[in-house]
């Protein structure tokens, strides 16, 4: 996964995944992940998209409880995916507190032992069951 | 056309003898064999169930005329249900569609597309093939007279690209027949060779280790005498034999370490993706179309977005709107059923217990993207000798490259055809499905022609369609994943349906999700379900 940035920029340019950055970055990273793995559907800026995509701004769940917000994307909720496999447990930690320190959200950070322990015990559920096609 | 009456099916099937066994010892004996067979609540099943209640006119409203919608209308107004579709798209069929000239596809907050695909050209951007043992997918498609043809899943000639794995093979395209035989061969070698040592000898009989010689120096991989992997037919010819004294030459295997160094695909060689499957003739949206044929006219309702359901102990009333000029409308039931896929139900007011609305949170949406490429020249079987199957690569986001089954040498219509370009699923997916259209057309270009250097885009004619199935407005997701915690605690909640409304469609069926074979059974595992409610209480 983590080839997947340099691949796609020396495919397409710089330009056309970088101009969607956030410009109050709350950190470079974070503002990367959300560009690839979250702006599809919450949009720029964490703006959400009618009533399909929530907003990500000024949003009490976001804002709120943090561990609430650390199974939401280990283990997705109806339209929303889950990331356990597709991020890795350092971004995850990553995302949350940028999530919830930009575009105007001021709910202060996670530590990574809170994700790890969330983390450790969902992979630990987790039996390889699943769909296909 | 919907000749329903089936031959029986031929020996005692799961179902006739858990129906055996009902009659002997109840229920309990029932749910005992169930659990012998580690199955929850819909056996296997090759034929919808027999209702037992007579609907006698009670209406049914069904939201969506996916597959699971279109065939609990049918089935249930054969049992005398008044059954209705409200259906929020302008055609038949959800998720099961497939692109052609003309085909349009709309993402949330996206540039709309429409397909200028060829006439005879398409691409299945859902379903694209059929295991033989989806019984239930092949029970409509027989008895609705919708032709399968064979889908190619598996051919040795296509390849394993892999550009993100140091190695002699990074970036280099490698014929699978050549690396899954190879490893087959120097597996065959190693355990001869063990054999012949004498290291099974706690593990098996003399008698077996014999017998497994025997077979192994059949295969043809090794030699009898050292068993030492060789050139072999089954790994197949570098110069081709003909006619006089060509005896061609044998393909010389790579060094072992080599082939370690690949991982190869057989672990997803499943049951349920073996090398041959099936399609729909033409484009597999034609099963939703052999249903939507086997409805009345006025049983789907079009263009109707349900937004709200309140229920009470005497019926259900649902409120839509019209998406093309917005009125709104409502309509009263005896009974509602949900086909919408969870993450489209949530957006809808509902008076669901709390129960319920929290059981419906349970699973988490799978993102899926797909593009279809067209070619004006069928390369990949001129140049390759690929017909069908799937090169694999290991670039995230696009992960397989699947050549047409149909359309095979172009004989049915001419030398063209369209290449599933990419199909990422999971979280992979979700980059790709921020890009602008040219620039997935461009990411599939860029990968294809690692693949085929000089041909992918040479042969490109210009045309090309993607979705990102997360972004379907009444998807939000290639399909839904239940989490164990999901399956055991919320899915029962879930299947046994709430006061008037009932919860159907693929969701309904865990083990089966990213299915059709899971909407339709889905669809008749939620028949049981009324079929029980209506015995028990009218
Ligand atoms: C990319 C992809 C690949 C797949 N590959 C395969 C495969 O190879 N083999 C296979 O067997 N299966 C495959 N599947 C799975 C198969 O397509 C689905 O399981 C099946 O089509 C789902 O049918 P359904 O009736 O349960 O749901 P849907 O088809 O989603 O039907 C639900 C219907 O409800 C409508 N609806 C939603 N909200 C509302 C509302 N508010 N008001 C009114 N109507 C509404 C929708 O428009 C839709 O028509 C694949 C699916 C995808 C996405
Ligand atoms: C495929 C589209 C999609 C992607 C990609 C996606 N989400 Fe979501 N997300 C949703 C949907 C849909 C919901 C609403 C779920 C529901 O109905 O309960 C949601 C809900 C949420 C919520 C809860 C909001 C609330 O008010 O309850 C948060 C927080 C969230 N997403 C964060 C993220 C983050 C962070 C990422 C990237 C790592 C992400 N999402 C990626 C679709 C998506």
């Amino acid at each position: 996964m983590k080839n997947y940035f340099k691949l796609l920029l020396a495919l397409l340019g710089a330009s056309t995944l970088m101009t969607a950055a956030n410009a109050q970055d709350h950190s470079a990273e974070g503002a990367q992940i959300y560009t690839d793995y979250c702006e599809a559907c919450h949009q720029i800026g964490g703006e959400g998209y009618e009533d399909i995509y929530p907003a990500l701004k000024d949003n009490e769940f976001v804002n709120g409880d943090k561990e609430e917000l650390i199974y939401l994307l280990l283990e997705g909720r109806a339209g929303m995916p889950t990331f356990i496999s597709d991020l890795e447990v350092d971004q995850l930690t990553t995302i949350i507190n940028y999530i919830r320190n930009s575009w105007g959200n001021t709910a202060g950070e996670i530590t990574q032992e809170e994700m790890d322990a969330a983390y450790d015990e969902i992979a630990e559920e987790e039996d390889g069951f699943g769909p296909g096609n | 056309m919907t000749d329903t009456d089936n031959s029986q099916p031929s020996g005692m099937t799961k179902r006739s003898f858990l129906q055996s066994v009902g009659m002997i010892g109840g229920t309990a004996a029932v749910m005992t064999a169930l659990q012998g067979w580690e199955m929850g609540f819909a056996s296997e099943m090759d034929r919808p169930p027999e209702m037992s209640t007579d609907g006698k006119g009670k209406k049914v409203i069904i939201l969506g005329a996916g597959l699971a919608g279109m065939v609990l209308a049918f089935e249930m107004a054969k049992k005398g249900y008044k059954t209705q579709i409200i259906e929020a798209l302008d055609y038949a069929g959800g998720r099961c569609v497939s692109a052609r000239k003309g085909s349009v596809i709309e993402e949330v907050g996206s540039e709309k597309q429409v397909c200028n695909f060829q006439d005879g050209n398409y691409v299945n951007y859902g379903p694209w093939r059929i295991p033989a043992e989806h019984k239930s997918t092949i029970y409509y498609c027989r008895t609705l007279g919708v032709p399968l043809e064979v889908m190619v899943n598996k051919t040795g000639k296509s390849y394993y690209y892999y550009e993100n794995k140091e190695g002699p093979f990074k970036g280099v395209p490698i014929r699978q027949e050549h690396a899954d035989i190879d490893f087959k061969g120097y597996s065959t070698e190693l355990l001869a060779k063990v054999a012949d040592q004498g290291a099974l000898d706690q593990l098996i009989s003399q008698e077996d280790k014999e017998m497994l010689l025997t077979h192994l120096k059949r295969s043809g991989l090794i030699d009898s005498k050292e068993f030492n992997y060789r050139a072999n037919r089954a790994r197949g010819h570098s110069s081709y034999p003909g006619a006089g004294t060509n005896f061609g030459k044998l393909s010389e295997p790579y060094e072992m370490a080599d082939v370690l160094s690949i991982a190869n695909a057989s672990r997803n060689e499943t049951a349920d993706h073996p090398a041959v499957m099936f399609q729909a003739v033409g484009g597999m949206d034609q099963i939703a179309q052999g249903l939507k044929r086997a409805l009345k006219k006025s049983q789907i309702r079009y263009n109707s977005e349900i937004t709200d359901i309140v229920q009470d102990d005497n019926g259900v009333k649902v409120t839509y709107k019209n998406t093309k000029n917005g009125r709104v409308r409502s309509e009263e039931a005896d009974y509602l059923i949900s086909t919408a896929p969870l993450g489209v139900m949530q957006k809808m007011n509902i008076n669901l217990s709390e129960d319920m609305a929290a059981a419906i949170k349970a699973t988490s949406g799978s993102p899926a993207c797909k593009i279809g490429v067209e070619f004006n020249h069928r390369f990949w079987e001129q140049n390759d000798m690929i017909y069908g199957g799937v090169t694999s690569t290991d670039i995230p986001g696009h992960r397989i490259l699947s050549y047409p089954s149909g359309n095979l040498f172009g004989s049915a219509h001419g030398d063209t055809g369209v290449i599933l370009g990419y199909y990422p699923i999971g979280g992979q997916s979700i980059p790709i499905s921020n890009l602008s259209m040219a620039e997935r057309t461009e990411f599939a270009l860029s990968v294809g022609e690692k693949i085929h250097p000089g041909n992918y885009r040479k042969y490109f004619t210009g045309e090309s369609i993607s979705v990102a199935w997360h972004k379907m407005k009444y998807a939000l997701a290639g399909w839904e994943n239940w989490s164990r915690r999901g399956r055991t605690r919320s899915f029962p909640v879930m299947q046994k349906g709430d006061n008037r409304i009932f919860i159907s469609g693929n969701i309904a069926s865990p083990a089966l999700g990213g299915w059709m074979a899971g909407a339709i059974e889905g669809a008749w595992s939620t028949m049981e379900v009324i079929d029980k409610r209506v015995a028990q209480q009218g």
